[in-house]
């Protein structure tokens, strides 16, 4: 029974890690210093760590002005508000001058539960997809997350990275090593190709063993980096499987399925299945539930993807 | 690096009065030589050409050499749209060339239609999305202490640019910061794009709003040069607060034809209107 662990912990204490390390970090909260984690930081280095309110907005645009001088803000709220709500700052302040932000959203999709579905994020990845200059991350597991936050740490760019609530299973060990802009086979086959991000590929895993068990080999790609794509690997398996399943807890409109569709368009047209939001909202409810609801779960998974095939 | 120290009234007001003489007239020029397609912001420009003038002719702190130098105070034009003034600041200080005004709003040029900070040296920060300036300078000025550095950070917003919701966030986070390295002066020219501050906005009441958030305010006739350098002064020693310099302007300022007519908030100048404006720019006895 692999651990179950909440993301706002690994976020804390990868922090507080960095930086150690690295005193050009700065941490910013629009009010949810204990929702994301952060708190650890805010109590190790009180004079990095910035609660501008609630106040989405004025995050990305004073972690803008933090870049500009030198320093490396990481900056987060929830992953629908931080998307919605300051767009333009992610856009204009940030993007536009390239500058080294990195946006953490929290809760993510349909990770924020009983909160409801005025704060599930089903956009969040189809508006930073939209914004050049950003690299988009998007963790399975706690390992993972960390890794990815180690990653951003070091690169010179602007990256906003999706992390679900938790409690997460951890799915990769602790040699696990981030590698940017690959996907990474989780399990191989010729009989059709399942992508997965975030949640999904838990539930994706779940799925090609009952799909295997009926005797059908799927490929199982987890994409860690949703924007830059990696476009080798998804292009490979539409030749080498001839159909693609996308699964992601986010809209079927302009998220990763999309993303998947415009390599394979444009490369080697095969038929992409997307799941996800069917261009809808989430309501309260457990993610069991959810999961359930919108037939995303790995039951589902693997019924929808046996009946298309 | 130089220090514009605060030598001598009389210099300083003689020196201030002449860079912003010949920043209209620069502006002038641009607006002017980009012809009839390519429409800039003359209006918006020249109502905060003084205090533009001022900072980079007296108050903040340069390096003549280095627009990058990491000591220096910042400026954030966060009304960008009055880029010509920016652009006028840093040609009459020496880091851009002037050469460049004929290739305003020209595609493959250095001064783009909103300041630009990945192309132009000298400017600080990228403006155009109003609303955003204050906080991105909130942002430096934190960065300050962090970075244990001694620089003050100063922002120009538009009157009409403060009905953005976000420069009120900026505004309650700099006050519960105690930012009293960070200075805004709103250009209150009392106008915006499409009308007045009155026919859109009844209630702009600026000194009690910023006050009531904590700021201290200070109100002056922004044309004139004595009150610009003195408020500035006394807006840099301030402790614990950040403070707003509310600058009484007019749009379109120096220039009669444009003076308080909206339709200059964005207009391409002819040759009669610039020979006009041009003459009457240098006439203008004010040192």
């Amino acid at each position: 029974m692999s651990e179950r662990r909440f993301t706002k912990t690994t976020y804390g204490e990868t922090l507080v890690e960095m930086g150690r390390k690295d005193p050009n970090i700065v941490v910013l909260e629009a009010d949810l210093m204990k929702a994301s984690g952060s708190e650890l930081f805010m109590n190790a280095f009180p004079e990095r760590h910035f609660n501008v309110g609630i106040a989405e907005q004025n995050l990305l645009a004073v972690a803008a002005g933090m870049a500009a001088v030198g320093l490396t803000p990481f900056a987060s709220s929830f992953s629908c508000f931080v998307s919605q709500r300051a767009c333009d700052q992610a856009m204009n302040a940030i993007a536009y001058n390239a500058f080294n932000v990195k946006i953490v959203g929290s809760y993510a999709g349909l990770s924020t539960e009983k909160n409801g579905g005025t704060h599930m994020s089903v956009a969040d990845v189809a508006i930073f997809r939209a914004i050049p200059r950003f690299t988009i991350l998007a963790p399975a597991d706690c390992v993972e997350f960390k890794e990815m936050l180690r990653f951003a740490g070091q690169y010179i760019g602007p990256v906003y990275i999706r992390v679900p609530r938790g409690p997460l299973s951890d799915l990769f060990s602790e040699r696990y090593a981030y590698e940017h802009g690959k996907a990474r086979l989780m399990s191989d086959g010729s009989d059709a190709t399942l992508i997965t991000t975030g949640l999904l590929t838990n539930e994706g895993i779940g799925a090609c063993i009952l799909l295997a068990q009926q005797s059908i080999r799927v490929r199982h790609l987890h994409i860690p980096c949703i924007k830059p794509l990696d476009q080798e690997a998804i292009v490979q398996a539409a030749k080498d499987t001839g159909v693609l399943f996308v699964a992601e807890d986010h809209s079927v409109l302009g998220g990763l399925g999309s993303g998947v569709t415009e390599v394979v368009t444009s490369n080697y047209p095969v038929k992409v299945h997307r799941f996800g939001m069917e261009d809808c909202f989430g309501m309260t409810a457990n993610l069991a539930w959810l999961l359930d609801h919108f037939r995303l779960s790995a039951n589902h998974l693997a019924e929808r993807m046996k009946s298309a095939l | 690096m130089t220090d514009t120290k605060y030598l001598h009234s009389d210099d300083a007001f003689r020196r201030c009065t002449n860079l912003a003489r010949q920043m209209r007239k620069d502006i002038l020029y641009m607006c002017h030589a980009v012809g009839p397609a390519r429409k800039a912001h003359p209006g918006p420009a020249l109502s905060c050409t003084d205090i533009v003038a001022v900072l980079y002719g007296e108050i903040m702190k340069r390096d003549d050499k280095d627009p990058r130098n990491a000591e220096r105070d910042r400026f954030i034009l966060s009304k960008g749209h009055a880029a010509p003034v920016l652009y006028a600041a840093l040609a009459n200080v020496g880091y851009i060339d002037k050469r460049e005004y004929d290739g305003l709003r020209t595609v493959g040029h250095m001064l783009q239609g909103h300041p630009d900070m990945k192309g132009t040296p000298g400017v600080d920060m990228t403006s155009g999305s109003l609303g955003h300036g204050l906080s991105a300078g909130l942002g430096m000025a934190l960065s300050a202490k962090v970075d244990n550095k001694d620089y003050t950070v100063y922002v120009i917003l538009g009157d009409g640019e403060c009905q953005e919701g976000l420069v009120w966030e900026a505004i309650m986070c700099a006050s519960h910061y105690g930012a009293d390295n960070l200075i805004a002066i709103v250009d209150s020219n009392g106008f915006q794009s499409c009308a007045s501050i009155m026919e859109t906005q009844r209630n702009n009441n600026q000194k009690q709003r910023w006050e009531a958030f904590g700021w201290r305010a200070l109100e002056i006739d922004g044309h004139d040069i004595g009150q610009i350098i003195g408020a500035l002064r006394t807006a840099r020693k301030s402790v614990g607060k950040p403070t707003v310099i509310i600058a009484e302007t007019v749009k379109g300022k120096g220039v009669s034809f444009m003076e308080n007519d909206n339709s200059w908030h964005q207009k391409a100048i002819n040759l009669e209107q610039y020979k006009t404006g041009m003459k009457e720019i240098e006439d203008c006895d004010d040192a």
